[in-house]
Parts: structure tokens; C-alpha cells; sequence
């Protein structure tokens, strides 16, 4: 299992100075969430979900991009690993993790979210207002 | 008459973030006005309009000043001579539609006479789109409504300077980009935009006003501070908002009661101040019913999710409001513990909090990591 420095160091994305460094990133294959995002394995959302095609290049993908940064949640890979945005509803994308790759989301917040081999829906989260609204975290 | 342009080459379309961009940073610029610039850019669209360019120049330092100056020219227009003098005497009626709206209008028409409608559309979404978004409706909306509260008459007649960047960035692409000649007739409207706020044009005279010294958004670009003005300009004119609502000064400076919130007659103003208090401090001090019991959280180990009913009075509609902690710390080490809410029907938190993601509570049960 890697350290939070250790892919500090590999993919260069910081993370506020307050959180753990040595802590290890757990590699998931199971219902994670990693603030205002979720990682649905299609296992679990019992749904038929073909395997992303879009490879996730070496600076990663923003699944959501803060305005100035700040709640930027960022995919990325370490080996093959493919994702496809297809914004609907609360779905942001999907992803796909080939077998003997491992998939991080970062966020300075909240640290490192590590993803084993699978494929995936992500999706963000919502709350009810004057209408259902996406939440701002 | 040249051929229409029905498609973009790639270099054209390499220009449209690039343009884009420039013209937000112009609608959200918080820099002092260039004034010797911006005064060209007058002259140049007064002349665009076919009128001569003004001989009197005031600057004030924000658009509510402006707007109350302008109600004051305006005046001394009527007035005319007798009571203005020499200098004031020449000061004519106001020409904002003339020198902001029908030129942009004329120059609007012939871009639509030499490019075909998928590059409009094209251009349109991926410049236009957002500059609009981001200045227009979040930032110039606001401030429209602020010096409307106060200074009503004079805000419509206004050229808006930087917050016109929407629609100068469509007209602007087509010029860099696609070389129409046509909208160098904008040359004088853009130069204003880019170096300063809003602006009121008469025969004569001109009264331009600075852009704000401060300017603060969320992560979805609202106008959005914590503890200030979310825009501030040099006089003190200044607009509180809480995620993209207008709310007053002391909902964000000062601490509203639960009374204080319970009674304010705006519902999306009350959701802001709960918001602001924080939902845990303010299902207590409000004393809602707690529904369900307490359940430990998934994934966040010696954390507990809560749900309260938040009557129809406070909300507008009925809702509930799920109370979790955050699983990562702050930096001194406490968890937030914030609200989120959700349907009046949803009976237990694991339900609620597996709603907010479309999930069902067996599938919420089995998160496995939260960070």
C-alpha cells in the first residue's frame, strides 16, 4: 500500500498540511466517497455499465473543477485506467480500472481515495432546496 | 460580399478559451480603472455612434455613486444654463443607447449576415456561455439588484462596462478571430470594458465609474463571502451574498439569532442564515424533532448521522435535514459537522444520506472508505 507522500511525490497534487502524510491509501474495490463525490462500483449499482475508453493521461482528469481550484476532485492513474465523462443527473462519469491498475482521486482536502482494478460510477451529490440542487462543498 | 463562414478551422477554434478567458478576466477584474485609457475607449465609441466625444469627464468610485451622479446630470441637463454655468451648460440628454446598445446592436446584425448558425451557436456556447454565466448573471445581476434597492431610475440607462464582458466576447472573437471587420465598430465599447465599470454617456459629458476593489466567488463561481462584502467597491458600496444570494450586512457580519432568522420574511434569505449559523447549532437552538435514531455512520467509525424535521414555516416546503460529520479533520483536528437537506418523506438518516447520493440505504451501508 503507498503513502499519502508517496503519491504526493508521484502525481504532484498536495494536500492540506494538517492531514496525515505517512498514512497509507487504502485500494478499494468497494462504495467509497471522498466528500461530495462517490464511487459507485457497477456491482453494487446493479446496473449494466460498459467499461470507459478514454485513457486518463499522466496529469490526470478533474472529475469536478472548482472554480479557483479549490474543489477540484482529480482522477488519476497509476497504469491503465480509462474514464468517460458522461454528465447526467447526478452522475458525473465513468470509470474503469484495468487489472493490475490502481486509480486515485485527490483533493487537497480531502487527501488520497485509492481504486482497485473494476469499472464505476461516479457520481456527486445532491440536497433538496427551493429544487434539488448539487451540494457546495 | 464575402463567402459566410459555416465552419471554424482549427486555429479559429484554438482562439475561443483563449478569449474566452481574457473576458472574464476583464468581467471580474478588481484592478483600479486605467482612466486615461478608458477615456479613449469613450472617445472612440462615441464616435462609433456617430456623436462627438464628450468634453466632460467624472469619474466616481462605484455604480451606486454613479447611479446618483447620473440622476444629478441628468437634472442639470434640464436645468441647462441657467443654473449650470459655463461648464455644466453643455451637458446634454444621455445617449447610453445610443453609444452601448444600437451600435452593439448594428454591429450584432452584420456578424449575423457573414457567419452561418452552427459557428454562431459554436461560439456562442463556448465563449459567450460562460463570460455571460460568471459576469452577467452572478456578478452584474447582483449589483443591478443592490443599487436598485437604493438608487432606482438610472441603473438601466448605464453602459456596463466590465460587466458587459457577455456579449462584447462574442462580438470580440468574431473580430480576433475571424478577422470581421465589422466589429472594429466595438473598438471603443471594449476599451471602456477593459478598463472600467459601469458608465453613463451624455452629449457632453461622460460619468464612468471604477470597478470593485474586491470580488469573492464560490466553487461554482456565486458571488459567495463568509465574513465580508462579496463585492466591494472604493466608496463603500458593497453587496453581501452567501452562495449567490443577496443577503443583508449583518446576516454575514454580525450573528443572527434563531429568532432572528425564524422571522425574517424571506424563506432563500432564512436558508442562508441557517446555513451560515450552521445546521447543528441551529436544530438545537431552534429545537426541531429529531426523526429516528442516531446511526452510526458508514465509513466515518465513532460518528453518528442524525435527522431532524424542519418544519413547512422555516423552509417553505417541509424538508429534513441529515446532521454528519465530515470524515476528514480540520486543521485543529475537530470534524465539521454540517447539515444536508433532503426530503420530507425520508424517514431514517441512513435513508437520507443514501438519497443524496441516489442510492438506497442497503447500498449506502456498504461504503467502505469515506474521506
Amino acid at each position: 500500500m503507498r503513502t499519502v507522500n508517496d503519491l504526493i511525490e508521484t502525481h504532484g497534487v498536495d494536500i492540506d498540511p494538517h492531514l496525515d502524510r505517512q498514512a497509507a491509501v487504502p485500494v478499494s474495490t468497494g462504495l467509497q466517497r471522498q466528500g461530495d463525490i462517490l464511487v459507485l462500483p457497477a456491482v453494487v449499482a446493479n446496473r449494466p455499465t460498459a467499461n470507459a475508453t478514454r485513457a486518463v493521461p499522466p496529469a490526470g482528469v478533474a472529475v469536478v473543477r472548482g472554480e479557483a481550484g479549490g474543489n477540484t476532485h482529480l482522477l488519476l492513474a497509476d497504469g491503465p485506467v480509462r474514464y468517460d465523462p458522461a454528465p447526467r443527473d447526478l452522475t458525473l462519469g465513468v470509470l474503469t480500472v484495468e487489472d493490475g491498475a490502481t486509480a486515485y482521486l485527490a483533493h487537497p482536502e480531502h487527501g488520497y481515495a485509492g481504486i482497485g482494478p473494476g469499472t464505476y460510477v461516479i457520481r456527486r451529490q445532491r440536497e433538496q432546496a427551493e429544487q434539488i440542487r448539487i451540494v457546495a462543498d | 460580399m464575402t463567402r459566410r463562414i459555416e465552419a471554424l478551422t482549427p486555429e479559429q477554434e484554438a482562439l475561443l478559451p483563449v478569449i474566452r478567458d481574457e473576458w472574464l478576466t476583464i468581467g471580474l477584474s478588481t484592478q483600479r480603472a486605467d482612466r486615461d485609457e478608458a477615456i479613449r475607449g469613450v472617445a472612440d465609441a462615441y464616435r462609433a455612434a456617430g456623436l462627438d466625444p464628450p468634453r466632460i469627464v467624472v469619474w466616481l468610485d462605484s455604480p451606486h455613486a454613479g447611479a446618483i451622479g447620473s440622476w444629478m446630470l441628468t437634472r442639470l441637463g434640464q436645468v441647462g444654463g441657467q443654473v449650470g454655468g459655463q461648464v455644466w451648460g453643455q451637458v446634454g440628454g444621455q445617449v447610453g443607447d445610443q453609444v452601448g446598445g444600437q451600435v452593439g446592436d448594428q454591429v450584432w446584425g452584420q456578424v449575423w449576415d457573414q457567419v452561418g448558425d452552427q459557428v454562431r451557436d459554436q461560439v456562442r456556447d463556448q465563449v459567450r456561455g460562460q463570460v455571460w454565466g460568471q459576469v452577467r448573471d452572478q456578478v452584474w445581476g447582483q449589483v443591478r439588484d443592490q443599487v436598485g434597492d437604493q438608487v432606482r431610475g438610472q441603473v438601466h440607462r448605464a453602459v456596463y462596462g466590465q460587466h458587459d464582458a457577455g456579449w462584447l466576447s462574442f462580438l470580440d472573437y468574431f473580430r480576433r478571430a475571424c478577422q470581421l471587420a465589422c466589429c472594429n465598430r466595438m473598438n471603443g465599447l471594449n476599451r471602456v470594458a477593459t478598463n472600467a465599470g459601469w458608465w453613463w454617456p451624455y452629449t457632453g459629458a461622460v460619468l464612468l465609474t471604477d470597478r470593485p476593489t474586491e470580488l469573492h466567488r464560490d466553487g461554482q463561481t456565486r458571488l459567495h463571502h463568509e465574513t465580508g462584502p462579496a463585492i466591494a467597491y472604493a466608496d463603500g458600496f458593497a453587496v453581501w451574498a452567501w452562495h449567490g444570494v443577496r443577503v443583508p450586512r449583518d446576516l454575514i457580519e454580525g450573528r443572527w439569532s434563531t429568532q432572528d432568522i425564524l422571522t425574517h420574511p424571506n424563506a432563500e434569505v432564512r436558508r442562508c442564515a441557517i446555513e451560515r449559523v450552521g445546521w447543528d447549532v441551529f436544530v438545537n437552538d431552534a429545537g426541531l424533532r429529531q426523526v429516528g435514531a442516531d446511526e452510526p455512520d458508514p465509513a466515518n467509525p465513532g460518528h453518528y448521522l442524525q435527522l431532524y424535521d424542519v418544519p413547512e414555516q422555516i423552509y417553505e416546503q417541509p424538508i429534513r435535514v441529515l446532521l454528519c460529520d465530515n470524515a476528514t479533520p480540520e486543521r485543529d483536528g475537530t470534524r465539521r459537522r454540517f447539515g444536508i437537506t433532503v426530503p420530507a418523506d425520508i424517514g431514517d438518516p441512513i435513508t437520507a444520506a443514501a438519497w443524496t447520493f441516489g442510492l438506497r440505504a442497503n447500498q449506502y451501508r456498504q461504503l467502505q472508505h469515506a474521506y
